[in-house]
């Protein structure tokens, strides 16, 4: 047996078995439901980069670069 | 030719290497020589009466009044709509002026030396709160004291301030950021200092007693009495930064009440302007948002230059005063902020950021990227003319004008 194939075969079951522990990207709404729930949740802010707005974000990917 | 972060970095190293003095008050016509009868300069960028907002109206024929180009505000309103005003932007001429911003001949104006850089920037005095014409007032009360501090404390002001060699402002802003201001909607800690070094001067020099005691108690009663000064030296730190290649650095953000603008070190003069927005804050008794305009004033130079919403960390009261949420919240708007800059101002530093340095240089590309907009703390002026300011809160710079600044940046680079 592959020890890392059983460990992530484990990874369900202790998920489940301890209280949820939760990195939270982009929409901030998810991480204050969990965190009203009394999930322990670190939300990390983060949009598309100009909004999704195809034009601005090449033009800023060129004068980055 | 060097980078886009080189000239950033140039474009920062120039707003805080500036030395600025305030060494003088003056007449608007000295300062300014091209102010003659019936021009006007005002806050914002360019604006004509058509598009004006109530208080910036109620300015307008206000100071026509006070200057004597109309007998009383209907008459001054009537020659505005005629045309026989010539309006211009403060920024336009070295100077900047809160709210409406009003700046004519004969007003006193603050003048800052930066002296790494040899510029000068000029700003009226502060009037004190309440019925003000920054706010759109004009009665006879408001023009009454605008006569004083032409008469009495602008020249006492002058002769004070040449008396004692002129105020070195960077350490009396240092020391006020960790005495609670953010030198925006916060100017305590500054106006106290700033009186404890000006009151010998003015001792020595007073015409009389009364004029002594008058001026020590104009100054006194008046937390923001430093707005002012920070804004004329804001103005003094930040034009060194324009016209520099290649660079993305704001180098001026201002609002007319009806129109928010930009200028960026690479794109010369040229503004970027939106819609303004609307203030978002506490009201005094008897007032709410359905009395307010939209925001205005030249104020928002003190957030191009790393202060006011950009140091809201220094002071945690002025949440509370401007309505932005619990004391706790000040130094995640300092954060925030940090995220579109080109870096801290080492000579700036909040004691309760473990001494981090002021925010400094807004980079339109890190705006945009972002999405997070400049925070301004800011007056709120009753959306008629001649009633004044009726709260203050929080607005953020649209997000419209970073965008096309941003586009034709890119043009100057040889993009698009």
């Amino acid at each position: 047996m592959d020890p890392e194939q059983d460990q992530i075969r484990g990874q369900p079951d202790s998920l489940l078995a301890a209280p949820p522990r939760v990195i939270n990207v982009g929409l901030e709404l998810f991480a204050e439901n969990l965190a009203s729930q009394g999930a322990q949740v670190v939300h990390v802010r983060w949009s598309p980069p100009a909004g999704g707005d195809a034009r601005l974000a090449g033009l800023l990917a060129r004068l980055r670069s | 030719m060097q980078s886009i972060d080189q000239a950033n970095h140039e474009a920062q190293r120039r707003i805080i290497d500036g030395e600025p003095i305030l060494v003088d008050v003056v007449p608007a016509s000295h300062a300014i020589p091209a102010l003659g009868d019936n021009v006007i300069l005002h806050a914002g960028p360019p604006i004509g009466w058509e598009r004006m907002c109530g208080p910036l109206r109620g300015a307008v024929t206000g100071i026509a009044v006070f200057e004597g180009w109309a007998g009383d505000l209907d008459a001054a309103a009537a020659k505005a709509a005629a045309g026989a005003f010539a309006f211009h932007p403060n920024h336009h001429f070295g100077a900047v002026g809160p709210m409406t911003g009003m700046t004519t001949k004969s007003q006193p104006l603050l003048v800052v030396e930066n002296r790494t850089f040899g510029n000068r920037a000029y700003c009226a005095i502060n009037e004190g709160l309440g019925k003000v014409m920054r706010f759109g007032g004009n009665d006879a009360e408001v023009l009454d004291r605008l006569r004083w501090i032409r008469d009495v404390l602008g020249p006492a002001l002058g002769r004070a301030l040449r008396d004692c060699g002129g105020i070195s402002l960077k350490p009396l802003i240092a020391r006020g950021l960790t005495m609670g201001d953010e030198m925006h909607q916060r100017n305590v800690a500054c106006s106290s200092l700033l009186l404890r070094q000006l009151a010998p001067a003015l001792a020595r020099t007073a015409k009389s007693n009364a004029e002594l005691v008058a001026c020590l108690d104009f100054i006194g009663r008046n937390d923001q009495f430093f707005l002012n000064v920070a804004m004329a030296m804001g103005k003094a730190l930040a034009d060194p930064a324009r016209n520099i290649e290649g660079s993305s650095v704001v180098t001026a953000m201002s609002r007319n009440g009806t129109d928010f603008g930009i200028r960026v070190s690479g794109t010369g003069d040229r503004w970027f302007t939106a819609l303004v927005e609307m203030p978002v804050g506490l009201y005094f008794p008897g007032f709410s948002a359905r009395d307010a305009n939209p925001d205005m004033g030249d104020s928002a130079i003190v957030e191009t230059i790393g202060l006011g919403g950009f140091a809201m960390a220094a002071a945690p009261a002025v949440v509370g005063y401007v309505g932005a949420g619990r004391a706790s919240e000040a130094a995640a708007f300092t954060r925030s902020m940090a995220e579109i800059v080109v870096g801290p101002n080492p000579a700036w530093t909040i004691p309760a950021m473990d001494f981090a340095g002021v925010p400094t240089g807004i980079d339109i590309r890190l705006v945009v990227e972002t999405g997070l907009v400049p925070t301004i703390n800011t007056g709120i002026a009753h959306r008629e003319p001649g009633v004044g300011q009726v709260g203050a809160g929080v607005v953020k710079a649209p997000l419209k004008c970073f965008e096309e600044a941003l586009v034709a940046f890119a043009e100057t680079m040889g993009l698009e």
